[in-house]
């Protein structure tokens, strides 16, 4: 994970350039968040939303400080198949930068984000976002 | 073999300053873009824009309540959404197991658009 107080800028992501592991916990104060939003959940499964949500989380922790403004173009996701997480996991999630380009006078950034629970892979995707400075 | 829907059930949730903040909690993304009226004001939506996970989890949400999975899924976030408008959730399958999904803003914008593999979920 980065560790200083430069704001993470355009220029300073390169392709393969690693931000470490995050780790979020399912906890009571995430679930309480998720149910507020998208309503009850049921039984001891995670919702697969909520490690979308920690996939969001891990990415926003990962790349401090960034610059405000930031939009959010695209995102991929690919569960694995058989893959569950349960109410009280902790997730551990792997940032790093696949692409960067500079495109129609804006910055365009691709971080894929890889999702393990206890070494397994839960979920991979990719986050596209149009970086503000 | 579950057969698999033509139509995923639509979801809808109401966006507000209220949601924004909750959203904004869940994932800590403090982005003033989505939660400070005087900064957005200031870039080109004008307003306030909702996170656009918010779209896409209620999209995976509403794939969940249908007792499926998103084996895979590319989307891309084709407009905003400005908080206060509300968010209904779109999924119809094409060839085999391949939805095209879309997430519409205020049942009239599409905020979300894309395609996803989506599968019966296994028993836990």
């Amino acid at each position: 994970m980065a560790d200083n107080d430069e704001i993470w800028t355009f220029a300073r992501f390169a392709p393969g350039q690693d931000f470490g592991t995050v780790t979020v916990p399912l906890d009571g104060t995430r679930l309480d968040g998720w149910q507020a939003i998208y309503g009850p959940v049921a039984g001891d499964i995670a919702p697969d939303g909520l490690i979308v949500a920690g996939m969001m989380e891990a990415y926003i922790r990962a790349i401090q400080p960034r610059p405000k403004g930031n939009v959010h173009a695209a995102q991929k996701l690919a569960f694995a198949p058989d893959a569950v997480a349960r109410k009280g996991d902790t997730v551990s999630y792997r940032v790093a930068v696949a692409a960067k380009e500079e495109r129609k006078g804006r910055n365009w950034v691709t971080f894929a984000v890889r999702a393990e629970l206890d070494g397994a892979e839960l979920l991979s995707g990719e986050i596209v976002s149009i970086w503000a400075a | 073999m579950t057969e698999l829907p033509q139509e995923i059930a639509p979801l809808t949730i109401a966006t507000g300053p209220e949601a924004a903040r909750a959203y904004a909690a869940l994932t800590q993304d403090w982005n003033p873009i989505h939660l400070d009226p005087g900064f957005a004001a200031a870039t080109p939506f004008g307003r306030p824009i909702a996170h656009g996970t918010m779209a896409l989890n209620l999209l995976v949400e509403a794939v969940s309540r249908a007792g499926m999975r998103v084996v895979d899924l590319d989307i891309r976030f084709s407009a905003p959404t400005y908080v206060g408008q509300s968010l209904s959730t779109r999924a119809v399958r094409g060839e085999g197991a391949d939805y095209a999904v879309s997430v519409l803003a205020d049942g009239e914008s599409v905020v979300l658009k894309g395609r996803a593999t989506l599968a019966a979920r296994a028993a836990p």
